[in-house]
């Protein structure tokens, strides 16, 4: 370095520096504009969920649980509506399950980069993104009326199964797409088949992670209303579906009932409706964790 | 669903966000919560939002596939 250039350098330096002390405070800055981002949506569900609780407390017993509706909010319970959710969302996990995975192994083994893999991706894609009323009006139109299921259990959770079957197939395709290459191309090195690598190499490893998508499908049913209600099921039940056939009621769509009325109390049976619901909600997503994490040690 | 409840149910067409509206969703469940015998006039037009609310986010989903398509293109 001569004479000349020095100076120069240094101030240069200098510029740097004090440049750099501007931007740390703006990266502080940034930093706290972040953690609010974080802990306010936090602070409200907390808040959220925390009132409708205590708010729903006082109608939370035994005889809610097993209650039928009635026009007295003190008298009216959730069976039917639970027992209801319950059918729906087993037998749409049962239909939605098997064929979403399905899809992915093909996709995602067999399929290759073909122009129809292509096609059935984006379409995929776009479907993961209908609003869920439309997949109500499918329901309607396809399984209600052409298929002649009529209002049945059987033709919500058909239409709940479509609704969910892209997340399913989505969430598997990523799962299987985490098993390394080289793992893959170590079974094939070894003389195993296709069949075998996907059966006993590509489905064990990405078994935490299926599951994980079927979880979030689960979860998603569970809480859908708009489709349940075009497809028909009843807001005031006072018996117990009896079958697949039978007619039904879900629990969003007794809380959203109760919602809409004016008379005081149902407001609060509304509220503890949604405390049951959330708790089932927990219980399931801590079941499927449970048995994830099992997979994951055999892995 | 949640917006049938949050945003009310009184179809108007005006930009004041401080009044309740209705949203097509809402539209369509408060038209199956009556009784819609297949075939007539309210049947037929539930059918019809439908067909544009999924056209609307039919493009809004192709628009985004097109982004994401783009960005990846790039890196």
């Amino acid at each position: 370095m001569n004479e000349a250039t020095a100076p120069r350098a240094r101030t240069a330096r200098a510029e740097l520096t004090a440049s750099r002390a501007g931007s740390k405070r703006l990266e502080k800055a940034f930093l706290a504009l972040c953690l609010v981002s974080v802990f306010a949506p936090l602070a409200l569900l907390l808040y959220l969920v925390g009132e409708t609780t205590l708010d729903g407390l006082g109608r939370l017993s035994w005889d809610f649980l097993t209650g039928y509706p009635s026009r007295k909010a003190e008298k009216a319970g959730i069976l039917p509506a639970l027992v209801g959710s319950v059918y729906l969302i087993t037998l749409a996990a049962g239909m939605a399950l098997p064929v979403g995975v399905g899809a992915a192994i093909y996709l995602e083994e067999y399929g290759g980069r073909s122009r129809l893999a292509r096609l059935i991706e984006v379409n995929i894609a776009n479907l993961a993104g209908v609003p869920s009323v439309i997949y109500g009006l499918l329901g309607l139109g396809v399984f209600v009326r052409f298929l002649g299921l009529d209002r049945s259990l059987l033709a919500g959770a058909a239409t709940l199964a479509l609704l969910v079957l892209p997340i399913v197939i989505i969430s598997s395709r990523e799962a299987m797409r985490t098993v390394q290459d080289n793992v893959r191309e170590a079974a094939y090195g070894l003389g195993a088949t296709r069949w075998q690598v996907i059966r006993s190499v590509i489905l064990p490893q990405a078994l935490p992670g299926i599951l994980t998508g079927a979880i979030l499908a689960v979860s998603r049913a569970m809480g859908e209303t708009a489709p349940l209600i075009v497809v028909g099921a009843l807001t005031y039940m006072t018996f117990l579906p009896d079958g697949p056939m039978s007619p039904f009621t879900a629990l969003p769509i007794q809380i959203f009932n109760w919602v809409s009325r004016p008379k005081a109390g149902f407001d609060i049976n509304a509220a503890a409706g949604i405390t049951v619901l959330l708790l089932t909600l927990l219980a399931m997503n801590a079941t499927a964790i449970w048995i994830r994490q099992r997979a994951q040690r055999r892995a | 669903m949640i917006v049938a409840i949050a945003a009310g149910q009184q179809p108007r067409l005006t930009l004041d966000p401080r009044v309740p509206v209705e949203t097509m969703t809402a539209y369509i469940v408060q038209v199956s919560m009556g009784d819609t015998p297949a075939g007539t006039l309210e049947y037929r037009t539930i059918f019809a939002v439908g067909a544009t609310l999924f056209a609307l986010t039919f493009v809004m989903n192709v628009l985004s596939q097109r982004l994401a398509q783009g960005k990846r293109g790039r890196l």
